[in-house]
């Protein structure tokens, strides 16, 4: 188990150097570089000698590769350069905004959670009548909804024409988060409520369930205990793979509800053009969504001995 | 026994004649999406660029069916403007993605090798983004308008092409009759295209029509947040982008655009299920 982890760390070496290059390697690949932003930022106004100085003084001179071995000794130690715009570190400020965007993210998936279960059950249990149908429909309604078009309807019902909730923001306290993060819930409960809607009747046709049902034991138990138990691979599974649309939503998103979390921070930095926040943006969340997917391996291997086996064969 | 067995062929010719025509029918809505889409500029009832400030957000009517924006143009004919840019860009991006990515995977897939390795390594670093924070990293450094969206979600895109290309073509380059079109001196180029190719087609096809919806629904995005089709020009992305903050006096100027995307993605998720279970009768099982 130790080894596989060691094993799987290491693997992710290769990748982590990729994630760097290439983020270093997109935000110097314009024809503008960070003095021309400064520039147009403090309001033009430099003369070519003072840009010259300013690109010796922040290493803009050296060649691409040099800048970035430099740059990533910076970004080891913890340094992720200073913002153009507020002139402060990056990397506090990002650290001060992430705790909004997990929340908002973890409530989502809590959230999705609680909506696909049940659903996907009963939709299971209840195959081919009214209310699978009903739940069929309501997954694939919400399957084509883009996540933007959601934010602004339950932004309009909810917050404008009902006064339920705030319309943005996060200073309401528990009730600021519920819009946001239903909107990011409607598109995973959709996917999650189908899926486990599959993989519950998949395991209700096998031999197991047929025993257990000859044996006297009551339905109830036997799709919260032993179904249930079947499909949380699946649900596992589910989770991991939507961490990756889940924190690209939480951008839009949390710019339409001004939710002040690290997604409107690098929404924000966009059109500022303010490169290291965005770097450091897109680092962090990749560097993120790796470790949630290694993450997720490492529960695999718990859950499921022919995995387990499986790896450690090789 | 014998009557039994002819019961369940019965029904699953049945079966089979309502999945081909799910394909017909999905498939002509498709085709009226792409009617319009093509001949958009002909079908507006009013001009979608022309400005007209004395009916400026005036909601839904009889003459302005969706209301007017806040330049007074008619919503009715940008949304059917808008679905020319957004539908030709999202099928652009597909057809694209989908070509260039299973050209990357049968390469790798054949060759094998160091390039193999090299390349899938690449997508390894493609994949471990979070999709959109990268698309949106890329386009927000292109500026470039619709083309950058575009670039941008062919980056994240292509991995997962070349990913389902390169393993088909693995499990078909060591079968036998691989192995005798190469005795009988086949090329390798004839090989790929008579044997491989026609072989793997019809997955990458299923793969490329279920990823309209979503490609659709990301460009939108994209240009939501304004890196992709910059106004005046009518994309539905940057359309509900510019109604957002009407939205307490104005509703109109979302919900018309809102329920085009919403239909056009579900009639082309439509299309994609049902193209899936006419090519691939395997995958339906346990699906819907």
């Amino acid at each position: 188990m130790k080894r596989y982890i060691l094993n799987r760390i290491i693997q992710l070496i290769p990748i982590l150097v990729g994630i760097t290059l290439f983020s270093f390697l997109l935000m110097n690949i314009g024809s503008t570089d960070a003095v021309d932003v400064i520039e147009s930022n403090t309001g033009g106004a430099m003369s070519a000698l003072e840009k010259s100085q300013l690109r010796a003084e922040l290493g803009l001179d050296k060649s691409l590769m040099e800048q970035y071995v430099v740059w990533l000794s910076n970004v080891l130690r913890g340094n992720m350069g200073t913002s153009f715009i507020s002139s402060k570190p990056v990397m506090p400020m990002f650290l001060s905004k992430l705790p909004a965007t997990i929340y908002l993210a973890f409530t989502s998936i809590l959230l999705t959670l609680m909506i696909s279960i049940p659903m996907g059950i009963f939709a299971a249990v209840k195959q081919n009548k009214f209310s699978d149908y009903l739940i069929r429909f309501l997954c694939f309604s919400g399957n084509a909804l883009p996540n933007f078009f959601v934010s602004l309807l339950l932004i309009y019902f909810f917050a404008i024409k009902l006064k339920l909730f705030p319309v943005m923001g996060n200073n309401a306290g528990f009730k600021s988060v519920i819009l946001p993060a239903l909107t990011l819930t409607i598109a995973m409960a959709s996917k999650y409520t189908r899926m486990i809607r599959t993989t519950v009747l998949e395991e209700l046709n096998k031999d197991y369930v047929q025993g257990a049902r000859a044996r006297g034991i009551h339905e109830r138990k036997i799709l919260f205990f032993s179904v249930l138990k079947a499909s949380m691979l699946t649900i596992v599974t589910l989770v991991g793979l939507s961490m990756g649309s889940l924190l690209g939503g939480t951008a839009i998103v949390e710019s339409i509800f001004m939710w002040d979390g690290a997604g409107k921070m690098a929404i924000d930095a966009i059109i500022m053009r303010d490169y290291p926040v965005i770097q450091a943006y897109v680092i962090w969340m990749a560097i993120i969504y790796i470790m949630i997917n290694l993450f997720t391996d490492i529960i695999y291997h718990y859950l499921d001995p022919r995995i387990r086996l499986g790896q450690e064969h090789e | 026994m014998m009557e039994e067995r002819n019961v369940t062929i019965r029904s699953q010719k049945i079966e089979k004649d309502f999945t081909k025509q799910k394909v017909l029918l999905f498939g002509m809505m498709v085709g009226c999406l792409l009617l319009v889409a093509a001949f958009a500029p002909h079908l507006t009832p009013y001009d979608p660029y022309i400005q007209d400030l004395e009916n400026s957000l005036k909601p839904p009517s009889a003459n302005h069916l969706m209301g007017t924006d806040l330049y007074g143009r008619d919503m009715f004919s940008r949304v059917i403007m808008g679905s020319q840019t957004t539908i030709f860009a999202t099928l652009f991006l597909v057809a694209i993605v989908s070509v260039v990515g299973s050209a990357i995977g049968v390469l790798c897939g054949y060759h094998g090798g160091r390039l193999d390795s090299i390349l899938m390594r690449f997508s390894d670093v493609f994949l471990s983004f979070p999709g959109m924070v990268f698309a949106i990293a890329v386009a927000s450094v292109m500026r470039g308008g619709l083309i950058s969206a575009i670039i941008a979600l062919s980056c994240i895109s292509w991995p997962k092409y070349a990913r389902i290309a390169r393993s088909q073509v693995m499990m078909i380059k060591n079968t036998t009759y691989i192995a005798a079109a190469k005795l009988a001196g086949s090329s390798t180029g004839k090989i790929i295209f008579k044997h491989v190719l026609p072989n793997i087609v019809s997955t990458i096809i299923i793969t490329a029509v279920l990823d309209i919806g979503t490609m659709m629904m990301e460009i939108a995005g994209l240009s939501f947040l304004g890196l992709g089709a910059s106004p005046p020009v009518a994309e539905w992305g940057s359309m509900m982008s510019n109604g957002r903050s009407m939205i307490q006096t104005a509703p109109w100027t979302i919900m018309g655009t809102g329920l085009a995307i919403f239909l056009t993605v579900m009639v082309f998720n439509l299309f994609g299920d049902a193209v899936r279970d006419v090519l691939d009768p395997r995958q339906k099982k346990g699906k819907w």
